[in-house]
């Protein structure tokens, strides 16, 4: 393991970045946070006695007097941010469970929490989401920037599936009946969603037909490439420097998840009904093919009992541009569905290549051990990297 | 490689310490006592694991001298002299420590990724072309190698179609 620059960034360094890398307001906030705090002493999380002071303090702001607050006690599951369940009781009124979803020092994602929580608001009531109810977005009142949400029922993986460790177990034909239906018709009503009325002012719209966009996304993962990596990886350069040149014109801004998987969503095991789409710290306004994109990366896939492999586990590929099509009204672009699939697999190896070693070096998480077990995706991230260039230089 | 053996020692000791043994049940001696060897033992390999090949080496070269001082003093025998010739190549090998080893590839990395930023800043196509192949063509090979160390962690969607992990860290 080797201690480099990188660890100690100076203030003049941190300026070249932000002024090389030009992207959203709100994501060089979370990014320049992260690299202020590194220098600083490895992440300490919490006691659950700091955690139950801070939030009795944080609700006795927000809701009504009486109120007891109980139940407090740590979540599994999320490879970034720190989750706490808790329960308010008020007298005359059923109890109201939630999710605290704490940021660490650094996590494998460094995101603004504003975002997440006004694009959970926009799209409340729109597809299933959870209930974003308060968010502390620089960590003033709860100690870490925060968000907090109310609890869903529901799992992530049928009982009988993968674990972290053993992550290539699936749904199995039972759930992939239930949920793909589910899922593409969500994926879909999120491509057509009009955003334009709702509260997004953490982000910074890009313009319909033009790159503005897609440069910020990419000035946005170079800049964490930059910040991040351990060491350097040419055929890194090569694709940023291929998505750079060759920037596909957004025809229709649509709100885009990021992170659209299996696994960031919460289903009830009896019904197969989907409760709530999760994990919008990714979220960003963009071109509706990077989630397609996305959903389509072989890493997340599954082998059928016929052998073929199904995207994110759940349906063949041509069905699911077919039915995703067919369902939004949107056309789905093979050159930009291509295009995509050099990003994402290019921000997924930056994910796993660069920023789970860093934070893990830092000690900066919660959970380095698990944030460093996603470092050995990267190179699955690189070979789907270089296929999806393959296709395309 | 990213990331590396030291790193996830590092991880691995920190669940142990700050997460798993806390969360242990105090009732459970055993249990305990067994995490904290696991401590134990991941300090152990902290401090040894990128020295067992030097480790080997100057095991070799000693129990040659040794063999050698035994055979002049004995006249020796087939196997003797068998195992002297075998490992006298390989006992004379310089090798370097492993961290000198992992700065060498990522100078090398180094360079070659600021020739591919250098050829993208002048933008000659014919230029770019020969490079994209270039790199890809290695990309290939490295990333070959990286999947097939990494096989286990669960990640690949087909590993039994992987390779051995001799055949691609074969000189």
């Amino acid at each position: 393991m080797r201690i480099d620059a990188k660890q100690s960034p100076s203030a003049d360094w941190i300026e070249m970045l932000r002024s090389r890398f030009r992207t959203e307001r709100t994501v060089d906030v979370a990014l320049t946070r992260k690299l202020k705090l590194r220098s600083g002493p490895p992440h300490r999380a919490q006691s659950r006695e700091s955690i139950v002071e801070r939030l009795t303090n944080f609700l006795s702001k927000r809701v009504p007097r009486p109120f007891t607050l109980s139940g407090v006690r740590s979540l599994t599951g999320g490879s970034s941010k720190e989750q706490f369940f808790f329960q308010v009781d008020r007298p005359g009124e059923p109890a109201a469970q939630y999710v605290l979803r704490l940021q660490p020092a650094e996590s494998i994602v460094e995101t603004h929490r504003l975002r997440e929580y006004q694009v959970i608001r926009a799209l409340q009531g729109y597809i299933p989401m959870p209930e974003a109810c308060w968010v502390d977005p620089e960590g003033e009142e709860l100690g870490q920037a925060a968000l907090i949400t109310r609890f869903c029922a529901g799992v992530t993986r049928p009982p009988s599936a993968g674990t972290v460790e053993r992550p290539r177990k699936g749904f199995g034909p039972k759930y992939r009946e239930l949920l793909a239906p589910q899922f593409v018709q969500a994926l879909a009503k999120l491509g057509r969603f009009d955003w334009s009325g709702a509260d997004l002012s953490a982000f910074d719209p890009p313009r319909a037909g033009t790159t503005e966009g897609v440069i910020s996304g990419i000035n946005w993962w170079e800049r964490v490439w930059e910040e991040d990596s351990v060491e350097p990886v040419p055929l890194m350069t090569l694709a940023a420097n291929w998505l750079r040149s060759h920037a596909p014109a957004i025809d229709r801004v649509s709100i885009v998840h990021g992170d659209f998987k299996g696994g960031n969503f919460l289903f009830l095991p009896d019904s197969g009904q989907v409760t709530a789409y999760l994990d919008w710290e990714l979220v960003r306004l963009g071109d509706r093919h990077e989630d397609l994109a996305f959903f389509l990366k072989p890493m997340f896939g599954e082998v059928d009992e016929q052998g073929t492999l199904l995207a994110g586990g759940l349906m063949r590929r041509e069905e699911f541009l077919r039915e995703y099509a067919r369902l939004s009204g949107l056309t789905v672009d093979p050159r930009r569905l291509a295009y995509y699939e050099v990003f994402v697999n290019w921000r997924s190896a930056v994910i796993s290549l660069a920023t789970a070693a860093r934070c893990a070096i830092g000690q900066k998480t919660h959970q380095d051990i698990r944030v460093g077990w996603i470092g050995t995706a990267a190179p699955q991230s690189l070979f789907e990297l270089r296929a999806a260039l393959e296709a395309v230089i | 490689m990213v990331p590396d053996i030291a790193l996830r020692l590092q991880s691995m000791t920190r669940a142990m310490t700050e997460v798993v043994i806390p969360g242990i049940d105090p009732s459970q001696k055993l249990a305990l006592e067994q995490a904290h060897l696991v401590v134990a033992y991941l300090a152990l390999l902290s401090d040894q694991h990128d020295k067992t090949y030097q480790y080997e080496m100057a095991e070799l070269r000693d129990a040659r001298g040794l063999l050698e001082r035994l055979v002049a003093c004995t006249r020796g025998d087939a196997r003797a002299s068998a195992a002297l010739a075998e490992s006298q190549s390989a006992a004379a090998l310089s090798i370097p420590s492993q961290a000198r080893l992992a700065d060498l590839v990522r100078a090398v990395k180094g360079a070659a990724d600021a020739l591919v930023h250098a050829a993208y800043e002048q933008g000659k196509p014919d230029v770019l072309a020969n490079v994209a192949s270039i790199v890809m063509d290695h990309a290939q090979r490295q990333i070959a190698r990286e999947r097939v160390w990494a096989r286990k962690a669960g990640f690949e969607v087909e590993p039994e179609k992987l390779p051995g992990l001799d055949e691609v860290i074969a000189g």
